[in-house]
């Protein structure tokens, strides 16, 4: 088990336990954290799962896919550089502690 | 896909839930009119997971309470109707249509512990066919002035049917316009003049192509969700040639109910109606826009496939809804026979008796049942913060709501917003009730 922390609209953080191999996206719907929709469960198709990565963990996560890449062009909020996918995020124990803010908007 | 806590949220209608307190706040169908014929019109009716009971007095007066008796408990359903109200078997106690208590014929002579009781009672209205009842705190809502409530009793025939799963995936079906290319694939075309009284097995308005061959040969649907003043409209376009667009327009209206075609002579409102938290009963209001509805016909060819008094239908969980492969092969996409009611039951029933939704992948064609949910979850935020719950119309507003337009036709050359308002006209042109309120 490892954590993910989520920095909510509203500026706060809420840490949630993260199973190795769940999607940052699955950790954060099923643990209803505001803002992290994730209407099509995961299959890189609706958008509603964006997230910005802290700039500390970048560079931990391996780059998006082509198809990740695509469907951040169809992103709500804002698109930044650290703009991804939360459900093409998979948890693993060198992710622990990764920091992710949610978007404004998300639909 | 939602979390199991956002999934409890918007299925559970019990007392004191928060979905259960706003679906109160409107007018549920509890039976069908036809369910009162006969010599004892008492019926006992389970709605939103309570005991009720239905019943019209000697006076013809409809009336709505709860089914446990107030002195020790027993079955009012059971009850005798006489003297003016309901009686119950177990020690003669009285209740009249408001449920006031108005004799306890064992009590001593010159008692006045009936004036004590009362029975929670509940507003009922018939409103074609259909008994609705509201069983919500404060005052009821006014009808909106849909043709399904204002078209005359000749014109409108209802039914119900029961299914055995949660309210909201019998709800979301209504919401999703691609699964009819599907799901209600016919392999071959009937003949469309022996279509009447059926979904899907006419002509499409305006053309002489029959409805199950645009939806065959045309499963990628192009879908627009709008939200309106009594819920939302679904346009669902598919796109036949440079020139022909086929255009299905349906309604959801706020909370549980659809409004669409049928044929091009009528449309359907559909309510899905908790039981409790794992059954449902449809209801639906067939309304007529040409002349009078064969309501004999339409009976008996429902009657087929439900069973009575409980309108529990023939195919079923336990027959495997008639499944045959050979059919699948060749006739059906399901396998389940001709009526589209079968289809859509086992497709609900199949996803369990609540569907887990955390286990869901929406697509694109879903967005309508995605656009719903957030309606719902904001309207049940809203109701529990006390802000009132939307889309509930007074008795003024009545008379601005109309429809709402369900077309399904071919449109030629022409925008499909143009096409469906102007065929909408049109039937209510041709249409002898219809016309005299766009005249007034
Ligand atoms: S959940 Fe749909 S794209 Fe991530
Ligand atoms: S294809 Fe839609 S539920 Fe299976
Ligand atoms: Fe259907």
């Amino acid at each position: 088990m490892s954590v993910i922390h989520f920095i909510l609209k509203d500026g706060s953080t809420r840490t949630l336990q993260a199973r190795h191999g769940a999607s940052v996206m699955e950790i954060a719907v099923l643990g209803n954290v505001p803002g992290i929709a994730g209407e099509c469960g995961g299959s890189c198709a609706c958008a509603t799962c964006h997230v910005y990565v802290a700039d500390a963990d970048v560079d931990r996560l391996a780059p998006p896919d082509d198809m990740e890449t695509d469907m951040l062009s169809a992103v709500a909020a804002e698109r930044l550089a650290c703009s991804r996918l939360a459900c093409q995020i998979a948890m693993s124990a060198e992710l622990d502690g990764l920091t992710v803010r949610v978007p404004h908007t998300q639909s | 896909m939602i979390s199991a806590e956002q999934n409890d949220l918007m299925t559970r209608v019990g007392p004191g839930t928060p979905a259960g307190d706003l679906l109160r706040r409107y007018w549920q169908p509890v039976a069908l009119e036809d369910e009162l014929a006969g010599p004892r019109p008492v019926r006992a009716v389970r709605v939103l997971g309570q005991d009720l009971v239905l019943f019209r007095d000697e006076q013809g007066r409809l009336a709505l309470i709860d089914r446990d008796c107030p002195h020790r408990g027993a079955d009012l359903a059971f009850g005798r109707l006489e003297d003016g109200g309901l009686r119950c078997p177990f020690h003669g106690w009285l209740f009249d249509a408001t449920g006031q208590c108005i004799d306890t014929p064992a009590e001593p002579e010159g008692s006045r512990l009936c004036t004590r009781i009362r029975q929670r009672a509940y507003p009922v209205q018939l409103r074609g066919g259909i008994v609705f009842g509201y069983l919500g705190e404060g005052e009821a809502p006014a009808f909106p002035e849909f043709d399904c409530f204002v078209a005359p009793d000749s014109h409108v025939f209802a039914f119900k049917g029961h299914f055995d799963c949660n309210w909201l995936q019998a709800l979301e079906v209504g919401m999703d316009p691609a699964h009819a290319s599907y799901l209600h694939r016919f392999f071959q075309d009937e003949d469309t003049s022996a279509s009447y009284g059926k979904q899907f097995r006419g002509p499409s308005a305006d053309s002489s192509m029959p409805i199950t061959q645009v939806l065959r040969e045309y499963g990628r649907p192009d879908i627009r969700v709008e939200n309106t003043d009594y819920g939302m409209r679904l346009t669902a376009l598919r796109h036949i040639s440079e020139d022909l667009t086929h255009v299905r327009v349906t309604n959801v209206v706020f909370p549980q109910a659809f409004v669409i075609p049928m044929s091009s002579e009528m449309t359907i409102s559909q309510w899905h109606v908790p039981i409790d938290d794992t059954s449902c009963y449809w209801y639906a209001i067939f309304t007529s826009f040409t002349g009078p509805v064969d309501k004999a016909q339409m009976r008996a060819q429902r009657l087929e496939l439900y069973e009575l008094p409980d309108y529990m239908p023939r195919r079923n969980r336990a027959n495997n809804y008639g499944y045959d492969v050979r059919e699948q092969a060749s006739e059906t996409y399901t396998g389940m026979g001709m009526d589209i009611n079968v289809h859509d039951q086992w497709a609900v029933e199949s996803q369990g008796r609540i569907q887990d939704r955390t286990r869901e992948h929406l697509g694109t064609t879903d967005k309508g049942i995605i656009a719903y949910r957030r309606m719902l979850v904001a309207a049940i935020e809203a109701t529990r913060a006390g802000q009132g719950a939307p889309m509930l119309i007074s008795r003024e507003q009545a008379s601005s709501f109309s429809g709402p337009p369900s077309i399904d036709g071919i449109g030629r050359k022409v925008d499909p917003d143009v096409y469906w308002r102007e065929a909408d006209l049109e039937r209510r042109r041709k249409s002898d009730w219809a016309s005299a309120r766009l005249a007034g």
